[in-house]
């Protein structure tokens, strides 16, 4: 992955390079950012604007770029950013008086597949009844097995604090899926 | 459920989504960021535009004045050149008009001369045929002028003799030509 990286920034850093650079980029990260931005915000159009709207904001300030960070890591902080804003966005639209929670959970029962396991639909469930900080770590660290350290730089936050959080949103998830679940 | 461990469940997104999304979505932000060929836009100063307005004016306004004095100057040297062949046509006519008349009459004195003088001496001939011809050659080039003198010049070799025969001869070849 680390060669690839290397090739992917070699070839964005070059003008004449640069399409062969984001079609290699995409190639490598685009279903990943896709599966992290659909937990976020759920609805698969709105995750689609974001993707978008993550590889080009990448493409444009890809001078900003500060090596001393893994690529995807500065990927996942760009479609973080956005997806949130995105949900923003939403809340500010919505009626003061709707649960945006409430909203998520519903859109996700539109969403899912029907081939889908029941205890996997509780588990997206459980996820979103989250508060939001531990809704990232949790879907950064459980789905996409990041470690802590490359979350610490997404999130801006402390390593002893991901770990802390992880563990109350694990609990949290078990404990609501132990409730809902119907054998 | 008692002694459910998350961990333990397989990771699976449950979401639907549609197909070749990925290769749309490749395709869509590719269209966005690989610039595009677009002409080159080229901003002109206000100042510049004004500047090349006035040069244009003032070069357009320059060539047609120019265009105009060198109309008028070819027609004056039209009408220059018309008025100076036509006044040429005019000297050159009479006097061409003359000198051949002259060369002629001359001719044929000088044909006549010969055939009723048998013993005249063909050097004589030889000098005015010739003469005759070179002069003959240049009445259509030359003005009247330089044919009379050669005229002149011709007429003052023959011999006092001479000349009253050609004078008889043109008599004669007048009531020849009467009569033929």
């Amino acid at each position: 992955m680390k060669i690839k990286e290397a090739e992917i920034i070699e070839l964005m850093l070059s003008e004449k390079s640069r399409e062969k650079g984001v079609r290699l980029m995409m190639d490598a990260y685009q279903s990943r950012l896709y599966w992290h931005i659909r937990r976020i915000v759920v609805d698969h159009d709105l995750a689609q604007d974001v993707l978008q709207d993550t590889f080009i904001k990448a493409y444009q300030n890809f001078h900003q770029f500060k090596q001393d960070s893994q690529l995807y890591t500065w990927l996942y902080r760009i479609a973080t950013n956005e997806s949130l804003q995105q949900l923003n966005k939403l809340k500010r639209m919505q009626k003061t008086d709707e649960d945006p929670e409430y909203h998520l959970q519903n859109l996700m029962a539109d969403s899912v597949s029907a081939e889908a396991e029941e205890i996997q639909v509780l588990l997206q469930k459980a996820i979103h009844s989250l508060p939001e900080k531990q809704k990232l770590v949790f879907n950064m660290r459980y789905y996409d097995d990041l470690p802590y350290e490359e979350i610490s730089k997404i999130l801006d936050m402390s390593v002893g604090t991901l770990k802390t959080n992880y563990h109350y949103a694990k609990q949290k998830v078990e404990d609501y899926i132990k409730a809902n679940y119907t054998e | 459920m008692k002694d459910l461990d998350i961990e333990t469940l397989e990771r699976k997104n449950i979401y639907k989504t549609p197909d070749r999304f990925f290769d749309e979505m490749q395709a869509k932000v590719l269209s966005q960021t690989t610039p595009q060929k677009h002409a080159k836009v080229v901003k002109v100063n206000w100042a510049y535009g004004i500047a090349a307005a006035l040069a244009m004016i003032f070069g357009v306004t320059f060539f047609v004045n120019q265009s105009n004095d060198s109309e008028n100057a070819a027609q004056l040297q039209a009408s220059n050149i018309e008025n100076s062949s036509a006044n040429t046509a005019i000297t050159e006519v009479k006097p061409q008009k003359e000198a051949t008349v002259a060369y002629q009459t001359l001719q044929n004195d000088l044909t006549s001369t010969a055939q009723d003088n048998q013993k005249e001496d063909e050097r004589l001939v030889g000098v005015v045929s010739s003469k005759v011809t070179s002069t003959d050659v240049q009445t259509k080039r030359i003005t009247a002028p330089v044919s009379e003198v050669q005229v002149d010049q011709m007429l003052s070799n023959f011999t006092s003799a001479e000349l009253a025969d050609l004078g008889k001869n043109t008599e004669q070849d007048i009531y020849l030509d009467l009569y033929n």
